[in-house]
């Protein structure tokens, strides 16, 4: 059975429909990326699916479960994380409470209002292995808004990945990074897909990140689903060609 | 040490509550009257600072507690420590459907929403006669179950003072604590966590009202009286200035500032008649020199001194 399962999403705006039926399945541990032109709907799509966005129409289900009509806290709880196209992250919390938000929403501890000291050393133990792995152990102390951009990116990656999701959404990770920084979170991606137990939906714009990472390319125009398959064939696609990689070229 | 150091902080508590012993018996109530108005803007900052939920209506609990401990002790007339804790309970129940509206919002429409709550609070004690007294208000309320004495009362603030400060300074630094912390920097990605920002808002919600409600019981206690000037607008307005002169989310600094703005105006007041207009000059000035209050103010020089 596929961990996801969407069915005819749409989500229109008056007479604009942003997403149009696409139906998208993806397996326990695959690692699909989604491309497509500006304003082709992936990042619409990627709001329905983690509950960010209400679905005008279709089904989104998740391990079997209809998931539909939940909000993103409750897709959260279900084991989807995500990171989001403009970085989100508590600027005035360090950059290892961050991660070790992460670890605490992982272990459930959510309606303890006193103590917690003993628990809370131990996300942090756990943070900053996260920190290490990307490569931010030595800003683990700054204020995460005081960080610089790319590394922003790379701390909301951490904090999702500190959740241990069975769905991670990664929208854009090197979103707005210079060429060196875009090398870097590639690589870093690659060393954790590796490994990784969980599924990942990614949308990036950057096709050469997107050929080296995602063994299968879905993609969208103007809202509809044109192309899905594994990458070295959609590469080759005519449509696809005509539609998106040509119109770059 | 730090300087919000919790031991630090019952110590200074602590040393309050034996001045009473010292100071002559006017300076003990202006200390009591004090360390009560300590308790509230401590209440409020984890609405303002912590939670950043900027309520104009805090009057609201303040003067909902007062009037529930009047009742209690003049119907029932049960011992002072219950009458505070069952007052600050009931006002924890109230805030949950108070709460649940108010925490839908945010910004300024929270703001108004908690004013409006306790403008109806006022309107419904000013008008309801028979039960409340109106705008005469309940005098004469017995302070049963302490024994007399200026100095046994400020003991007994204190010692409420000093448990409210380990909860609110507990209940920041838990798990819970962290994700208002969380909600309030960053409502998607505390969502993207997996927490209900609404429900998140809501606990501390109850939890500032909570304490609220005991401060103002204690006031009720303290005075002896009640009337419906506890729920005025200006009583909210107060406490803000309060929070916001001490610094709003360090917990120490509102209580700091309670205690400067309370003995700021009692000198004023003493010296000239238009107190009020150079109180807000005060106020300006600190605001402009010292915008994180005067609890940044102090650790801005603690740590000059330190480097």
């Amino acid at each position: 059975m596929s961990l996801l399962s969407c069915r005819g999403l749409t989500r229109a705006w008056g007479a604009f429909r942003a997403v149009d039926g696409v139906d998208l399945e993806l397996a326990e541990r695959e690692i699909c990326a989604v491309i497509g032109p500006n304003g082709a709907g992936k990042s619409t799509l990627f709001a329905m699916i983690a509950g960010n966005l209400r679905k005008s129409a279709g089904t989104v289900l998740l391990g079997g479960e209809d998931v539909t009509a939940l909000p993103a806290h409750a897709m959260a709880a279900r084991g989807v994380a995500r990171s989001f196209q403009i970085t989100a992250i508590c600027p005035e919390l360090t950059a290892l409470e961050n991660v070790r938000l992460g670890v605490q929403a992982r272990e459930g501890l959510r309606w303890q209002p006193l103590g917690g000291r003993a628990a809370m050393r131990r996300g942090e133990a756990l943070a900053m292995v996260w920190l290490e792995r990307l490569g931010l152990a030595d800003r683990a102390g700054l204020p995460a808004g005081e960080l610089a951009h790319g590394d922003q990116r790379l701390l909301e990656v951490a904090v999702a990945l500190a959740q241990r999701p069975r769905l991670l959404i990664l929208d854009e990770p090197t979103q707005g990074m210079s060429q060196g920084e875009t090398r870097r979170t590639v690589a870093l991606l690659r060393g954790i897909m590796a490994e990784a137990e969980t599924a990942i939906l990614l949308v990036e714009h950057d096709l050469e990140v997107v050929f080296e990472l995602a063994p299968r390319l879905v993609v969208l125009h103007r809202g509809r689903k044109i192309a899905d398959g594994p990458t070295g064939q959609v590469r080759a696609d005519a449509a696809v060609q005509e539609a998106y990689l040509g119109g770059l070229d | 040490m730090k300087l919000a150091d919790p031991r630090l902080v019952l110590l200074a508590i602590a040393l309050a509550g034996a001045l009473g012993f010292a100071l002559p018996g006017h300076a003990t109530t202006l200390l009591t009257e004090a360390l009560i108005l300590a308790l509230f803007a401590l209440s409020l900052d984890l609405l303002v600072g912590h939670a950043r939920l900027t309520s104009f209506g805090h009057a609201g609990p303040w003067a909902f507690g007062a009037y529930i401990a009047a009742g209690q002790l003049l119907v029932w007339q049960i011992p002072l420590p219950l009458a505070v804790l069952i007052a600050g309970l009931a006002t924890a129940v109230i805030a949950i459907p108070v709460g649940w509206l108010c925490v839908r919002t945010g910004g300024v429409t929270f703001a108004m929403l908690s004013l409006a709550f306790a403008q109806l609070g006022f309107a419904v004690v000013f008008k309801w006669n028979a039960v409340t007294g109106g705008s005469d208000g309940l005098a004469g309320l017995p302070r049963l179950g302490l024994p007399a004495g200026r100095e046994v009362f400020l003991l007994f603030v204190c010692g409420v003072l000093a448990a409210a400060y380990l909860l609110a300074h507990g209940f920041v630094t838990s798990p819970l604590g962290r994700i208002v912390a969380a909600v309030r920097e960053n409502e998607q990605r505390a969502e993207a966590l997996g927490h209900d920002p609404r429900r998140i808002r809501l606990v501390v919600f109850v939890l500032s009202y909570f304490l609220a409600g005991v401060a103002g019981a204690l006031y009720a206690g303290f005075a002896q009286f009640v009337s419906p000037e506890l729920f005025f607008w200006t009583v909210s307005g107060h406490v803000l200035v309060m929070v916001v002169l001490g610094g709003a989310g360090t917990l120490v600094g509102p209580m700091l500032g309670a205690l400067a703005l309370f003995y700021a105006e009692h000198e004023l007041s003493a010296l000239t008649e238009s107190w009020g207009l150079a109180l807000g000059l005060l106020f300006m000035v600190v605001v402009i020199a010292a915008p994180a209050g005067l609890m940044g103010w102090l650790r801005a020089a603690m740590g000059a001194r330190a480097r």
